[in-house]
């Protein structure tokens, strides 16, 4: 009995140590970038004047994209070379679904470069609100690092 | 026979005389010289000591005989292992044989009578049978405390896990008119922390992911460095 006791207590305070990991681990990070995934792909939606029923078919195509471009910066990261290559092969591929779905190859295109601008726009708050966490007055926006990707 | 003398003169020239002979009836009284031959002899010691066989033994010899050749190996024995024994351990042979314990006489047969004299009964020790329930009462609480808490830890991260998946699961839904309409990205982002986002550029190489460290370094070098010569090198560059 003492040593079921033991090994409960055990149990209990090794499973408290590893739920007692700080916010911001591996688990929490990849919940949080799902969601900004979906911010994402809304604010697309909403900047395409793409509608409810078009916003159905494109869901789920985008969404696939949205994670294979992620997979692929995350993985070329250190390569810029690669990295463009590969986000390039990834668009060529999706630009037709997106050109179906969406029913213009310029709507096509066009969500390519919202992504970028979304992308520039996460940066642009990111660095905000890390500014305004330090403290410091955040300069105005014309002279701020804006750049695409990398 | 003119042949053989041809081929063998020698042989021819022998003659053809039998050359062993026996006696007369030799064969007739052959099997009674034979039986006579093996019939017994008669008794060779004297008429008068056919009784006795030449030795003599003292009176008892035979019923000492096995005490007196037992007593002999055991003599052998013991004197062999004693030897070896000095031989292997001088000081295990030293030992004396004899015993160190002495108890008075008869002591034992006088021992349960006076245990049974003696005054007062024997202590008996008991087992705190008592306690030992109460703690065994304390055991099983504990252990359902643990496991009920673990149970409750476990569905409280459940259930926090799954409300957090299902603010996810709001976000896809927002697919109505209206939805797309009001959507601000502004302020959703506001709804995150600046860490969040921060992680979301790392993990894409993002230029703008943040390294608070090495910012941190960079503000502790660029304080040291006057905003005259700073003003110099922007100066410079443009």
């Amino acid at each position: 009995m003492k040593k079921l006791l033991f090994i409960l207590l055990i149990s209990a305070f090794g499973g408290g140590a590893l739920y007692a990991q700080p916010p911001g681990g591996n688990d929490d990070a990849a919940t949080k970038a799902e969601i900004i995934k979906i911010l994402i792909r809304r604010e697309i939606i909403k900047r395409l004047d793409i509608t409810p029923d078009e916003a159905q078919k494109f869901t789920p195509i985008f969404d696939k994209y949205q994670d294979e471009w992620f997979e692929a910066v995350k993985v070329n990261k250190n390569d810029v070379i690669k990295r463009t290559e590969e986000v390039l092969k990834i668009q060529k591929r999706f630009k037709p679904d997106f050109q179906r779905v969406l029913n213009s190859e310029d709507r096509a295109n066009r969500v390519f470069k919202a992504h970028e601008n979304v992308i520039d726009k996460i940066r642009d708050k990111a660095e905000r609100m890390r500014e305004k966490r330090q403290g410091g007055t955040p300069p105005p926006r014309g002279e701020r690092r804006i750049g695409r990707n990398f | 026979m003119n042949e053989l003398r041809e081929l063998a003169p020698a042989l021819a020239e022998i003659s053809h005389a039998t050359v062993f002979q026996v006696p007369e009836g030799y064969f007739e009284q052959l099997t009674g010289d034979i039986l006579l031959s093996i019939q017994p002899e008669p008794d060779v010691l004297p008429a008068g000591n056919n009784k006795k066989n030449g030795f003599e033994v003292p009176a008892g010899y035979f019923d000492g005989l096995a005490g007196s050749i037992l007593n002999r190996i055991k003599t052998e024995e013991l004197s062999g292992a004693r030897e070896e024994i000095a031989v292997l351990s001088p000081t295990l042979a030293g030992i004396s044989r004899e015993m160190p314990f002495q108890v008075p006489r008869s002591y034992f047969d006088q021992l349960p009578q006076r245990v049974l004299n003696q005054n007062g009964e024997a202590k008996v020790v008991q087992m705190n049978v008592r306690r030992t329930r109460v703690i065994s009462r304390w055991v099983k609480i504990a252990a359902a405390a643990c496991i009920t808490g673990i149970l409750a830890f476990g569905a409280y991260k459940m259930i926090n896990r799954n409300s957090s998946g299902n603010g996810g699961t709001e976000l896809a839904k927002g697919t109505t008119q209206e939805q797309i309409k009001n959507f601000d990205l502004d302020s959703e982002l506001e709804k995150l922390t600046s860490a969040d986002l921060n992680n979301y550029l790392c993990e894409t190489g993002d230029i703008a992911c943040n390294d608070d460290k090495k910012d941190e370094e960079l503000n502790k070098q660029l304080s040291e460095i006057s905003d005259e010569d700073l003003s110099k090198y922007l100066e410079g560059t443009n």
